[in-house]
């Protein structure tokens, strides 16, 4: 590897080879690979942590491999790269052409904690005497209103939420290193870089989308990223209870198709993952509930990758019961149990109304991203980053802006890490393009030498 | 249900010609069954919509119409409002019902009625002339009259009044018969009330009087949206209309009987229950019409010519029945007044006429259908207590 490939690209210090929006797997592969060929790289992450989706999840479909362990080592490596700059906490406001780069207007979130100063031991969040429903855990736990985000975060620097802060002034006290600011402001920075990639990931759409399933009646109709807390390890109470009342659930119910492929709540794509990511919960929820029925009830199992097929056919054969049929009402009664109306239609059908204790709605994968104007991307119809050239999947068409991940659209973890492979290289070459350019139109000092050598 | 698969044929096209009568997304649907489980009437063996659905994809014509659940919905539009395709399962109910009333008619007219507003014009008003042409002949005092018997023999007129009164009076019967004897055919020739003890007989009736009188069914739809205010949910509107024909048809029967026949002046029970029919009719229609207009209700999502035929008919008919009331109470006369009498008197009689002709035929089918559906109900638990029932 040409150790000078980016070097000559490095001007002053806010200007970066490439900027990756987005901290999550995506960006993070994208970012592991351009720095691995020595591109100056900024990661710029909008939570106080990078590690995306996939740190808050459980294990991996269809091979059961824990997520953290495959995240971690990711998050870190990224973290202790030479080449790769970390910016948590941080929007990018607006990206526009600046010549032959990219100028990014950056926004630094008020953490209220000098991260320079701050050495992550934690003695704030001890002392905080306020809790508060805790987001890693899908708001499920607690979490001090000053603390680090989660026991992994990178990088390990404590957030203060002014949302649920008391001002008692006890963190300040506790501090070892003075390196709490409540007085700190959002910070508007501009950074330049000569390649981006949009890696800005997904959310889930709402569980009250759809008000027959009458979720926001219900603690126990739940999240499918809720249940990968309740099936993490190190998740909210350590073993799986329905959140309402703490009962062990005896009957747990898969809603497929709860968020998308439905044209009455404008999102008539499929989301890709949740059918796989339904029979992963529910394998392991009858590994940790032995005893439980388990229902997923669907349209179809779209069950497309490497082993999805066996890994479906392999839930089967364990017990859990798939019911082909979708719910059209879920309705939970006084004494907590869930009533879900759905046809029999592999039967006789008729409208059956099962009762269960817990019950997952598949919502949903939308992007994260509203506008990705701002960022000088396109927008399909759907919402997701635009790619015109199908020969070219990481191209937004916009020269020198990649995408990579769920932001151009809903794949599942291998797809995301294969899309950021992709992107990196669009933008490495991109770069190695836009330099010989710039080498061929500069007069060479090299040959002018040469030449008067040989005079 | 000992109801034996009987071979029948696969129609692919069938949903072209289903489209004729108003359904137009049969295709997308990808049968999920969200419309049946979020239907609040689809219960235990009678579910639908789904399965009306799939028929009419696959075109099985005889099953459609051998299917008593196509009456059993009261077109609330829960299941087009949440279908995840917008494959309208409501509207293909409802055009399903107009291609089941069609297919009821031996002669082939409503069929052609549905296809072609140009047809319903035409048959409207040929109808209404005839009418009118008998009405005002018939009437002795009518200054046409003899003008009428000078060019047409009497006999001629009184002929062809008869065709006509014949030849719908056939399509009402058939109509009726055709109906019941599908049932009786999906059922294998079985009667739904056959070896049911006189008690269950009974309960059948009860519920189907009951159900005809309160609309209590209606009440479950809807069961997601913030309730209108009460005179305007789609149960009172529908009630209002309802209870208001069958007051009118009483009102103008005992008009008939006492004043016509028994030659009393007036008759005040039927002039009251009249005029109360009259506003409920009234107010219902109009209602109707505007929610129907404006696309706000929210049991419509679009409307045929059958359904705006049927309500201008209702609204003309309150309207020129309230003329001719004050007409009549304060001593009125006069060519205008003897106009609105006849135009109500001929769209009255027309609207019984064409009674299973049009979107009004509901007003049979569905207390059929209801029946039977009460009375397989009643079977179910009956067999289920292995003959005892109770």
């Amino acid at each position: 590897m040409s150790s000078g490939n980016g070097a000559a690209m490095r001007e002053t210090e806010n200007h970066f080879d490439v900027v990756v929006v987005g901290g999550g797997i995506a960006g993070l592969q994208s970012a592991l690979d351009l720095a691995d060929q020595d591109y100056r790289v900024l990661v710029v992450e909008k939570q106080p942590s990078i590690g995306g989706r996939m740190i808050s999840l459980s294990k991996v479909f269809p091979t059961l491999d824990c997520a953290s362990c495959i995240t971690t080592p990711k998050m870190s490596a990224a973290a202790h790269h030479s080449n790769i700059t970390l910016m948590t906490y941080t929007t990018v406001d607006a990206i526009e052409p600046a010549g032959d780069n990219h100028r990014l207007t950056l926004t630094q979130m008020a953490r209220y904690v000098d991260t320079s100063a701050c050495i992550g031991c934690r003695q704030c969040e001890y002392v905080c005497p306020v809790e508060y429903p805790d987001p890693f855990e899908q708001g499920m736990g607690a979490l001090r209103a000053i603390s680090v985000p989660f026991a992994n975060a990178i990088p390990q620097y404590a957030v203060l939420n002014p949302e649920y802060c008391i001002g008692c002034g006890a963190c300040v006290r506790a501090c070892a290193s003075d390196a709490i600011r409540l007085d700190q402001q959002p910070k508007t920075l501009t950074v330049e870089a000569g390649a981006v990639v949009l890696a800005t990931g997904f959310h889930l759409n709402s569980t009250s989308l759809k008000p027959q399933y009458n979720a926001s009646r219900s603690k126990d109709i739940v999240s499918p990223l809720q249940v990968e807390r309740l099936l993490a390890p190190h998740g909210p109470y350590g073993r799986v209870l329905r959140p309402s009342d703490g009962k062990i659930p005896d009957s747990v119910a898969f809603v497929l198709c709860a968020g998308s492929r439905d044209q009455s709540i404008g999102v008539p794509y499929c989301s890709r993952v949740c059918c796989m990511y339904s029979i992963k919960q529910a394998m392991l929820l009858s590994g940790a509930l032995p005893t439980a029925d388990i229902t997923i009830y669907y349209m179809d199992i779209r069950a497309f990758g490497k082993g999805f097929e066996q890994f479906y056919q392999n839930a089967k054969a364990m017990g859990i019961s798939f019911v082909k049929g979708k719910v059209a009402r879920i309705t939970p009664q006084p004494n907590g149990d869930l009533m879900a109306r759905v046809e029999a239609i592999e039967e006789d059908g008729r409208v059956m109304e099962n009762r269960h204790d817990l019950v997952v709605l598949a919502q949903g994968i939308v992007p994260e991203l509203v506008s990705p104007e701002r960022l000088g991307a396109a927008k399909e119809e759907d919402g997701f980053i635009r790619r015109p050239d199908p020969l070219r999947p990481a191209w937004t068409g916009r020269e020198g802006i990649f995408v990579a991940g769920t932001a151009a659209g809903p794949k599942d973890i291998v797809d995301s890490i294969m899309e950021a492979g992709s992107a990196a290289m669009e933008a490495s070459h991109y770069l190695t393009q836009k330099r010989a350019t710039a080498d061929a139109n500069a007069p060479s000092l090299e040959l002018e030498v040469i030449g008067a050598a040989s005079e | 249900m000992g109801a034996t698969l009987r071979h029948q044929t696969v129609d692919p096209d069938f949903r072209n010609a289903l489209a004729r009568f108003g359904a137009n997304s049969v295709i997308n649907c990808f049968n999920c069954g969200n419309c049946s489980a979020i239907c609040s009437l689809s219960k235990g063996n009678t579910p639908f919509p789904r399965k009306l659905v799939r028929y009419a994809q696959l075109g099985l014509k005889e099953k459609l119409v051998q299917s008593p659940e196509l009456w059993l919905c009261y077109s609330c539009g829960d299941c087009s409002v949440t279908c995840p395709r917008g494959a309208e399962p409501g509207e293909t109910m409802a055009a399903l019902r107009r291609y089941s009333i069609a297919s009821f008619d031996p002669t082939g007219l409503t069929r052609r009625m549905y296809e072609s507003p140009a047809v319903t014009l035409t048959v409207t008003l040929l109808l209404a002339g005839v009418l009118a042409f008998l009405l005002v002949s018939l009437g002795q005092a009518q200054p046409m009259h003899g003008w009428i018997f000078g060019l047409v023999p009497y006999e001629v007129v009184h002929k062809v009044g008869m065709g006509v009164f014949a030849l719908l009076a056939i399509v009402s019967v058939a109509g009726s018969i055709g109906l019941v004897r599908n049932y009786r055919r999906s059922m294998d020739g079985d009667s739904p009330l056959r070896g049911l003890p006189l008690r269950a007989r009974l309960r059948v009736l009860k519920q189907l009087g009951q159900e005809i009188l309160t609309m209590n069914r209606h009440a479950q739809c809807n069961e997601d949206e913030t309730p209108a205010p009460w005179y305007l949910t789609p149960r009172a509107i529908h009630y209002s209309v309802m209870a208001g024909f069958l007051g009118l048809f009483t009102a103008s029967g005992l008009n008939f009987l006492f004043v016509y026949f028994l030659g009393w002046g007036w008759f005040p029970p039927a002039r009251v229950l009249g005029t109360i029919s009259g506003l409920l009719m009234l107010y219902g229609v109009s209602v109707s019409l505007y929610q129907r207009y404006r696309g706000k209700a929210t049991c419509v999502t679009s409307s045929a010519l059958s359904d705006w035929w049927l309500l201008a008919f209702l609204l003309v008919l309150a309207v020129t029945g309230f003329w001719i009331e004050t007409a009549v109470s304060f001593g009125w006369a006069g060519p205008v007044n003897d106009t609105v009498l006849l135009i109500h008197t001929t769209m009255a009689m027309e609207l019984v006429l064409l009674l299973m002709v049009t979107k009004l035929a509901h007003a049979v089918y569905r207390p059929l259908s209801l029946g039977l559906y009460f009375a397989r109900q009643q079977r179910d638990i009956y067999e289920a207590n292995g003959g005892n029932h109770d």
